[in-house]
């Protein structure tokens, strides 16, 4: 189970102590503290960062928003505020999401359910980026596909076919979109709304097509300008 | 009776009218019916001046216009009347100063209207500045503090309850006791009492704030709201959420005076973050000018050695 660890700013104290036991609530967050004024947190945070990480806006000394600014990218920020306009400002310096004072903790769940899945994502588009390989669901069995094989993927109606090097094809259950999102870019290259091609496995491109072999995949108006530019870094002249 | 009623100005004329043909003039001499042309031609050209020539003409800048219309009608009635009547060349004076009077009065009257209107808006200017410093909850503060009454509610349902009551009764007295031109002393001690209460939910442990009231004594009145915002000030200023902080305040009144004095640690804060800083203080002035002009000192300003920040109002009470 992936867990987040997770930390409060905030310069009133039962507001913390509220979040506080919101988190002890949620099993996948790991709370690292609880600090009281942004100058106090800054050490910390810096040293070993969270991933996510409560921040009130109105605050005396240094304000979260100023704060924001100060710590790593990697942490996401989740403004909390009464202020309407506050959050507003929040988005400015690219915060995660905002919660609303009070807060509930339905809201408060909403939100670091909305960072969990975020972070599984980027977790697994990691893995899948270094070992190379991932495996896809086909008729109740998992199958192992290595990157490396694959041609092309054509999305159908409800799943997509991976067609591979070797001649075979694999049908799967998966989101065209969530599969672009996955697999490592620019190698992997979206050139028409159901086509998804591994670059590095192209034979022939011309400006409308790709062939592999016998087979033809399509280039369509929308993805163009993706595709040519990626001919032009990988084009002799 | 008032002054302006139409009643009063149509009796004033008629008054005006009959002093005047009573005096006696060179028209007497002429038998009636005949001796009331003169007089009707009197009447006629003041009111001509009076109610047209001067509102259209000479009020709109075109007084030159208006002049030559009267020299016009001057010798030609003054002449008539000498044809025809036989009354004096030197009439026509008679008749200049008419239309003369006429003039001055309307000009007159118009003047005293749009000074009367001068004062109207001035007084009415007064009331709106008065209804402006009128003390107004300040929104952060409302939504903090149930913001922190929510949390309250999870941890300690009957500090909670008892904020409600407290943040209850604040908002009465800003309702109805702020409309009053003066409360008693002890109401508005205990807003101030219920106000430090709520704020000291919302501050850490490392805050201490002291109000003492012992030395107030009853049935004395103050103009409403006009010390909170020191102490607003106080807690926006005087608190840091990491250091030790102290606000002292002490209040002492008698049928004499009354005497505010509250003292806070001194954490300024970074001059990035200047939310509504003096507007509050300006007003305090102002109102205690308002309310006491000539009767109130007020000393304020941080300590020496810039550890702590004071202010202290004194009020003299009328008796």
């Amino acid at each position: 189970m992936m867990t987040l660890t997770c930390a409060i700013i905030d310069d009133e104290p039962l507001a913390a102590q509220l979040l506080v036991s919101y988190i002890k609530e949620i099993p996948y967050l790991q709370l690292q503290g609880s600090y009281s004024s942004a100058l106090t947190a800054m050490a910390g945070l810096r040293e070993s960062p969270v991933d996510l990480l409560f921040l009130d806006i109105q605050m005396p000394e240094l304000s979260g928003l100023e704060f924001a600014r100060l710590i790593p990218s990697d942490t996401r920020i989740v403004f909390t505020t009464a202020f309407k306009q506050y959050a507003i400002d929040g988005y400015k310096v690219s915060a995660f999401d905002y919660l609303l004072k009070p807060i509930s903790f339905d809201d408060f769940l909403k939100v670091t359910d909305k960072a969990l899945a975020q972070y599984f994502k980027q977790s697994q588009q990691k893995t899948v980026h270094t070992d190379r390989y991932v495996f896809v669901k086909t008729e109740y069995r998992l199958v192992r596909v290595q990157l490396d094989d694959i041609l092309y993927i054509e999305g159908l109606k409800d799943y997509v076919r991976i067609r591979l090097a070797n001649g075979d094809h694999i049908m799967s259950l998966i989101n065209m979109k969530r599969l672009e999102e996955l697999l490592p870019h620019p190698e992997f290259m979206r050139t028409h709304r159901s086509y998804i091609v591994r670059m590095p496995s192209v034979h022939i491109i011309d400006r409308q097509r790709i062939t592999f072999g016998e087979e033809v995949i399509p280039i369509s108006e929308n993805y163009k300008d993706g595709v040519l530019r990626f001919l032009d870094e990988h084009t002799l002249a | 009776m008032k002054k302006n009623s139409p009643f009063y100005i149509v009796l004033s004329h008629l008054a005006t009218w009959l002093v005047l043909f009573l005096l006696p003039m060179s028209f007497r001499s002429l038998e009636f019916p005949e001796s009331l042309v003169p007089t009707v031609a009197v009447i006629v050209m003041f009111y001509l001046n009076y109610l047209w020539l001067t509102p259209r003409f000479y009020m709109q800048g075109q007084k030159s216009l208006c002049w030559i219309i009267n020299l016009v009608l001057l010798i030609g009635s003054a002449w008539g009347m000498h044809q025809w009547l036989g009354v004096g060349r030197g009439y026509i004076f008679n008749l200049g100063v008419a239309v003369i009077i006429a003039i001055s009065t309307k000009l007159g009257s118009l003047w005293q209207q749009s000074e009367e209107i001068r004062l109207a808006a001035e007084a009415a200017q007064t009331d709106a500045e008065l209804r402006n410093l009128r003390y107004q909850t300040n929104p952060h503060f409302l939504l903090n503090t149930l913001n922190n009454i929510y949390a309250l509610t999870a941890f300690d349902t009957k500090r909670a309850q008892e904020a409600i009551q407290q943040l209850s009764g604040m908002l009465r007295h800003i309702l109805y006791d702020n409309m009053e031109q003066e409360v008693q002393l002890e109401d508005e001690v205990k807003f101030l009492q219920n106000y430090i209460s709520l704020m000291k939910i919302r501050q850490p442990e490392t805050v201490e704030v002291n109000l003492d009231t012992q030395q107030v004594v009853p049935q004395v009145k103050i103009a409403p709201l006009i010390l909170i915002p020191l102490v607003e000030n106080a807690f926006k200023h005087g608190v840091s959420p990491t250091q030790k902080s102290i606000i002292n305040i002490r209040l002492k009144a008698d049928t004499q005076r009354i005497e505010f004095c509250i003292e806070n640690s001194n954490h300024p804060k970074t001059s990035n973050d200047q939310s509504g800083h003096g507007i509050g203080l300006t007003q305090v002035q102002r109102r205690l000018q308002l309310a006491y002009p000539g009767r109130h000192t007020w000393k304020y300003g941080p300590s020496e050695d810039k550890e702590t920040y004071s202010s202290q109002i004194i009020i003299q009470l009328k008796d």
